[in-house]
């Protein structure tokens, strides 16, 4: 038995075993977004020298110039941030709402719609492309960015909707009452007592409804067809699809592409865990 | 008088906007995909003719890719949640004790998660990749190998890529989920076990795992889910191949659909993709039990 250990842990002290294993995990983890920012920072001749340079020489953002002004990145770039805005608002709008009156109201068709929602977060997109093109093509929307707005809803409102209802399963019931007895409507009592309270939970879910539209892939592949709407991810694949690839200017769009999941992971990650968390564990 | 009504029926008008929305992009197009794939649809030939259940009779007695893609499927999901559950859980397990830089490890460690999945399959592309590859390169320069390998044109390496990529990706999130549920198991438990004399791997067996069970089920249902449904890394990495080795179900669905607009027989393929992960579900709930599962 020992004394004298920590008391925040599971009883054990972490050993020297432990920290060998964690320390080539994280290297494991953190090398190919290091390789991601080394490659983009080499010249497209430098990528291609042996031995492998591990630590670049000539440093130069030149990478970043040529996506931009040879190629449509600006017009991707674009539409990434139009579309998962766009996206994000339209679910967080109508997503808190439906979440709190999930989580306040019992009426007919609550537990109908209750596991529509939980149910929509199985399908598996991949198998609704056909469905979404036809669809989209009858309405005339293929190649626009209002498709993908509407589209990156089907993943973002039932997730929207799943971690907002546990952030207000949380708040006591009581607070409601309070509000209601000292006159306030039902919409007053959302609005004005109940939803300052969850901002951590609606900063969360946006976030992260942001971060699934700005990473989204099959969808926007199937509904895109040039730069009038195509996204940053879908852009990278313009450059495997060329005969010899340049590594070194795919990467510099690559980092563009992975900029807010680098920007939301080292900045705002308490809120990303926190919906993380929510969103998948079930009370 | 208006504001009376609004009132009375709230819970039903915050709701609707958000139930037609999900009407519009999960409930139709579910039911679309059901019944498109009983119709023989080209969208090359504009033909649309009703077929019954053929494209079903084809594809599971006639198609010789429909097979060997479901067993790479099942190659593919089965290794890289495997490996994930395992790697999550003793990541989980050394990143809940007492340890110095949580928060900075939490963030190197989540990133990979975070960025597109496109991306992580061009970057493993990159990393594998036979001349200027970086992993190459590593065995190399440590003399494990004395020329390059080409990775990516042998079968059994391509799949290993593939699944590598994956699991690189997805970790964190299982750890994510299995170091939440750590974190909800009481202190008192593990101290009552130490009174008891218990050791390290004992506490873990008896305390920690049966505890966990929950956040096991969650974690592999989700993970499950996304690996069955991932295109994205197997399009960038190997484009299905060398030959159509690291071809699944989901690149499948797509060929079908979008590029060679079978859309009836892509459709088929597409409603026995939802039927496997459903039955994927069931079988965990089964498997696992997790009792706090209700809704």
């Amino acid at each position: 038995m020992k004394f004298g250990k920590n008391t925040l842990d599971t009883g054990d002290n972490i050993n020297l075993w432990q920290y060998f294993f964690l320390a080539i995990y994280i290297v494991f983890s953190i090398f190919p977004i290091y390789w991601i920012f080394i490659t983009a920072l080499k010249t497209p001749s430098a990528v291609l020298q042996l031995p492998v340079n591990w630590i670049p020489e000539n440093i130069t953002i030149e990478n970043f110039f040529y996506v931009f002004q040879e190629r449509p990145y600006l017009s991707y770039t674009v539409n990434s941030i139009i579309a998962a805005v766009s996206s994000t608002i339209v679910c967080v709008v109508l997503g808190t709402p439906a979440a709190y009156s999930f989580s306040r109201f019992k009426f007919i068709g609550h537990r109908f719609m209750f596991i529509s929602v939980l149910v929509s977060r199985m399908i598996p997109p991949i198998a609704l492309i056909v469905p979404f093109y036809t669809m989209m093509q009858r309405f005339g929307l293929i190649d626009t960015r209002i498709a993908l707005i509407i589209t990156y809803s089907f993943f973002n409102l039932p997730f929207v909707i799943w971690v907002m209802k546990s952030y207000f399963d949380e708040i006591p019931t009581g607070l409601d009452e309070a509000a209601r007895i000292d006159g306030a409507s039902k919409w007053q009592t959302f609005t004005q007592v109940i939803l300052p309270i969850t901002f951590p939970g609606i900063a969360a879910s946006a976030m992260l409804a942001f971060i699934f539209s700005w990473n989204e892939f099959v969808f926007t592949l199937v509904l895109t067809l040039t730069p009038h709407a195509k996204t940053l991810p879908i852009g990278l694949m313009d450059f495997i699809a060329d005969d010899f690839i340049d590594w070194a200017r795919l990467m510099a769009g690559g980092l563009l592409a992975a900029l807010p999941a680098i920007i939301f992971g080292v900045f705002f990650q308490k809120y990303i865990v926190g919906g993380l968390t929510r969103g998948a564990v079930k009370e | 008088m208006l504001k009376k009504l609004f009132d009375k029926h709230f819970h039903y008008w915050i709701i609707l906007p958000s139930i037609f929305l999900l009407a519009f992009v999960v409930v139709y197009p579910t039911f679309n995909l059901f019944y498109t794939s009983l119709f023989m649809k080209n969208g090359q030939l504009g033909i649309t003719r009703f077929v019954g259940l053929q494209n079903y009779q084809k594809l599971l007695f006639e198609d010789s890719k429909f097979w060997p893609y479901l067993a790479h499927t099942f190659i593919y999901v089965g290794s890289a949640v495997t490996i994930s559950l395992i790697l999550g859980l003793i990541i989980s397990n050394i990143l809940n004790k007492a340890i110095k830089f949580r928060g900075a490890l939490r963030t190197m460690m989540l990133l990979p998660w975070m960025i597109p999945l496109v991306l992580t399959g061009i970057t493993w592309r990159w990393i594998m990749q036979d001349i200027y590859g970086a992993f190459n390169a590593i065995l190399m320069q440590l003399g494990i190998i004395d020329q390059s390998i080409a990775w990516l044109t042998e079968a059994n390496s391509a799949m290993a890529s593939v699944i590598t990529a994956d699991f690189w990706a997805n970790t964190p999130f299982v750890t994510i989920i299995l170091l939440a549920g750590l974190q909800s198991i009481p202190d008192q438990l593990y101290e009552a076990a130490n009174v008891d004399g218990a050791n390290g791997w004992q506490k873990f067996w008896h305390i920690t795992l049966p505890l966990l069970k929950p956040s096991i089920f969650v974690a592999l249902v989700m993970r499950t889910l996304f690996a069955i449904r991932a295109l994205d890394i197997v399009y960038a990495l190997t484009g299905g191949g060398p030959g159509s080795s690291t071809e699944v179900l989901a690149s499948y669905i797509y060929n079908l659909g979008r590029r060679w607009l079978r859309m009836g027989y892509g459709s088929a393929v597409g409603v026995i993709l939802l039927l496997i992960t459903i039955m994927l579900v069931f079988l965990f709930m089964y498997i696992l039990k997790p009792e706090s599962v209700k809704e």
